[in-house]
């Protein structure tokens, strides 16, 4: 079994909308039930994914200097003039037949379809190579009196870190440390320490003990390149971090403009939640025997994944695209 | 679960049922003899909806005395480490409507009263914010700033959750009982 560890950084605000919830704010973010932390489902994550994998393959992909999009694109558009001239009916049909089949290739190339599986209404033909894992939260940042803001983390939280490394058959040698209520744990070179204390927004925490090397170090294989977390960490309790990741993400008000009037539309005020950016979230991906031809292995589908993700780098997720939302930088671990 | 207790939800839901019904309910007449009680009653559910939101981004604190600010009561205004029982002209937090209502229709002979719907909507999130906190026994059903400013920094944490769960409720009966205030874009 292969497996990825995604590592998604938020470089912008995320918006990975819940759609359903009744809160108080209009449009929530999506939250684990039973833990009330932040979460990307794996479903949603796995879109994200296979949109943007489409596009790299057709981008990518390239026949004698040419890509796969303007190949399909080219043989589309001699269709479309055989069709407007003079032919059997014979001849029509199977033009239609081969326009369908390309168009269906422009929404799901062959490896696309190898590694997520065919599209929806193909569904039943064979499942994809991969299992998207919900993107879980890793580190939150949160407003921080000394160093401007902290990435905060608690023990619950590495716990499932460690354990969900553990599966995707990763080296997770780090103890999970112990933190006392209201104390904290920071590293030797803190940016956030003042005087043995952090303050986080209105919490004043005071310093327990030093952030072990070895769980930065597990932290960096899901951590983009250039991100250096160690003079920011702050490990608290689980019921601390519960009240950050709760209270803390940001509320945006929103309007909609009567253009007529220039004012405010009635009924056009809305609240909508955002992860905000910084935030460190991971997901495993589970590889698995590719059932569709474009590729033979697991490990090719592995290599694959890889490539495009280091090749792509940013990934946009969640709502709000056309407003600059939803940016991730994203490495493979 | 126990069958014959209620839930968490739906006692708050009970109470914020109660709470905007009396805002529904409520006819009060200004010095012109006007009834102005809907036009409190859409005060308040905008001040309802947008309530949430304030206390998240500002903190539970801060909306508090903000709302505070809007109330003005002329009376002693009680201090956060004073005791409110002994003293005179001193008004409870969860008195507040009434009392607010007497000073603003209450012909006197130095001034006349002013009726401010604006004023009344807010006394009445104040009330009504103070009787649930105090219903839920995190304070002691007086001033909910004062219970705020003395309590640890995890409980208070603890009653601002409390107070946004109670104004979830809040918001939905206000939204289906009352209606919307035109000058404002909020009710989508």
């Amino acid at each position: 079994m292969k497996s990825l560890v995604l590592g998604l950084y938020a470089v912008t605000p995320l918006h990975p909308g819940s759609g359903s919830e009744i809160s108080v704010i209009d449009l929530p973010i999506q939250r684990e039930r039973h833990t009330g932390f932040p979460v990307i489902w794996g479903q949603s994550l796995k879109g994200v994914l296979r949109s943007a994998f489409g596009d790299y393959e057709l981008e990518s992909r390239e026949e004698s200097g040419q890509k796969l999009r303007e190949i399909i694109k080219a043989e589309l558009l001699e269709i479309e003039k055989k069709l407007k001239s003079d032919i059997p009916e014979e001849e029509v049909k199977e033009l239609i037949t081969r326009k369908t089949e390309l168009e269906n290739l422009l929404l799901s190339p062959p490896m696309t379809t190898a590694i997520f599986g065919p599209p929806t209404n193909r569904a039943s033909e064979h499942a994809g190579a991969i299992a998207v894992g919900d993107a879980k939260i890793l580190l939150f940042p949160v407003r921080s009196a000394n160093g401007v803001f902290a990435y905060v983390t608690s023990p619950m939280v590495l716990e499932r870190f460690k354990r969900d490394l553990q599966l995707a058959g990763r080296n997770a040698d780090f103890e999970v440390p112990a933190v006392g209520k209201g104390k904290a744990l920071v590293t030797g070179n803190s940016d956030v320490e003042n005087n043995g204390r952090v303050i986080l927004e209105e919490l004043v925490l005071d310093v327990e003990d030093r952030v072990d090397e070895k769980v930065i170090d597990a932290i960096k294989l899901v951590l983009p390149e250039g991100i250096d977390v160690s003079r920011r960490i702050v490990i608290v309790d689980d019921d601390v971090f519960s009240t950050f990741v709760r209270l803390s993400t940001e509320i945006v008000a929103r309007v909609a403009i009567d253009a007529s009037k220039g004012t405010v539309k009635q009924g056009g005020l809305w609240y909508e939640e955002f992860l905000p950016s910084d935030t460190l979230l991971y997901s495993v991906i589970i590889v698995g025997n590719p059932r569709g031809g474009a590729l033979k292995s697991e490990e090719e589908v592995e290599e694959t994944l890889r490539g495009f993700i280091t090749d792509t780098r940013y990934l946009q997720v969640g709502g709000d695209e056309t407003v600059g939302k939803g940016f991730v930088l994203a490495k493979p671990g | 679960m126990r069958m014959d207790i209620k839930t968490l939800d739906q006692e708050r839901a009970e109470f914020a049922y109660r709470s905007v019904l009396e805002v529904a309910n409520l006819s009060v007449k200004d010095s012109k003899g006007n009834d102005r009680g809907s036009e409190v009653g859409s005060k308040y559910r905008s001040y309802v909806k947008s309530a949430p939101v304030l206390i998240l981004t500002n903190g539970l604190g801060q909306a508090l005395a903000f709302y505070r600010s809007k109330i003005k009561p002329e009376a002693n205004i009680v201090g956060p480490n004073e005791n409110t029982d002994n003293q005179n002209n001193s008004v409870l937090y969860t008195k507040l409507p009434e009392w607010i209502i007497k000073m603003m229709t209450e012909t006197k002979t130095d001034k006349t009263p002013k009726f401010s719907a604006d004023r009344l909507a807010y006394a009445y999130l104040y009330k009504h914010i103070a009787e649930w906190l105090g219903e839920r026994g995190l304070t002691d059903g007086k001033d909910p700033l004062k219970a705020y400013t003395e309590k640890n920094a995890l409980n208070a944490v603890l009653l601002t959750e409390e107070t946004i769960a109670f104004l979830n409720w809040l918001r939905r009966f206000a939204d289906a009982m009352l209606e919307e205030d035109k000058e404002s874009g909020e009710g989508a």
